[in-house]
């Protein structure tokens, strides 16, 4: 499961409009993996590691 | 009248020619009136996405993929990272295209510098999918010379890979002027 899919089983109802915008995964090729870059939602809170790591 | 002065470099040892072209006609050459760094022919460099790199969706994701140089005049672009930094500072026009070979509704490139979003491409949203989504990028961008370096980006809405084909997915650069 990739770290936008654990999000938006978080948030169902984010699009993918707000990862162009308020929220930015990001993925440098360098073997470490997918990352929050940004997390600017309005309204719902940037996930805590737990909250990831139970999806 | 005004003046030249020929200043040599203490630290120095090397010596410096000023060589005339093989011609039986005067020319002259006038220098600007500013202060400033001429500048020899600047790096350049363009590069194929040779090697299939993998796009994960909802995710802005390095395309790891420029692996076949076209030309790369001062050595400045790494294929193994596909990361370009180059060695003399200025003012560089960098260029790009990512063409994806997966059905895709949304397909977004961009120029990294410094590991950080600087500038996007052209975004292609569609209502229904289809294969073979291209996405542009041109900019203007300062580098150092030294660390800076930029990178191609991609954001698609599904897992994709990108597009092999020689022409379809690159990268390029060029000085246009030193800082």
């Amino acid at each position: 499961m990739t770290l936008y899919e654990k999000i938006m089983a978080l948030y169902p109802e984010l699009t993918i409009d707000d990862f162009m915008t308020v929220i930015s995964l990001q993925n440098d090729a360098d073997g470490q993996g997918d990352y929050i870059a940004k997390w600017e939602h309005p309204t719902l809170a940037r996930p805590t590691d737990e909250q990831l790591e139970q999806e | 009248m005004s003046k030249i002065t020929l200043s040599g470099n203490a630290s120095g040892t090397g010596t410096l020619t000023i060589a005339s072209p093989n011609t039986s006609t005067d020319r002259t050459l006038t220098l600007p009136d500013v202060t400033g760094t001429l500048s020899t022919n600047g790096p350049a460099f363009f590069a194929n996405g040779a090697t299939s790199a993998s796009l994960t969706a909802g995710t802005n994701t390095k395309v790891a993929a420029f692996s076949s140089e076209v030309f790369d005049t001062n050595s400045n672009f790494d294929t193994a990272t596909s990361r370009f930094t180059p060695t003399v500072a200025g003012y560089y026009q960098i260029s790009a295209s990512v063409r994806s070979n997966t059905s895709l509704t949304v397909h977004h490139a961009s120029v990294y510098k410094n590991g950080t979003a600087y500038a996007a491409g052209n975004l292609r949203s569609i209502a229904s999918g289809v294969a073979n989504n291209t996405s542009t990028v041109s900019t203007l961008v300062y580098l150092d010379g030294a660390t800076d370096y930029v990178e191609i980006y991609a954001f698609v809405n599904a897992t994709a890979t990108t597009d092999t084909t020689a022409a379809q997915t690159w990268f390029s650069g060029v000085l246009v002027r030193t800082a």
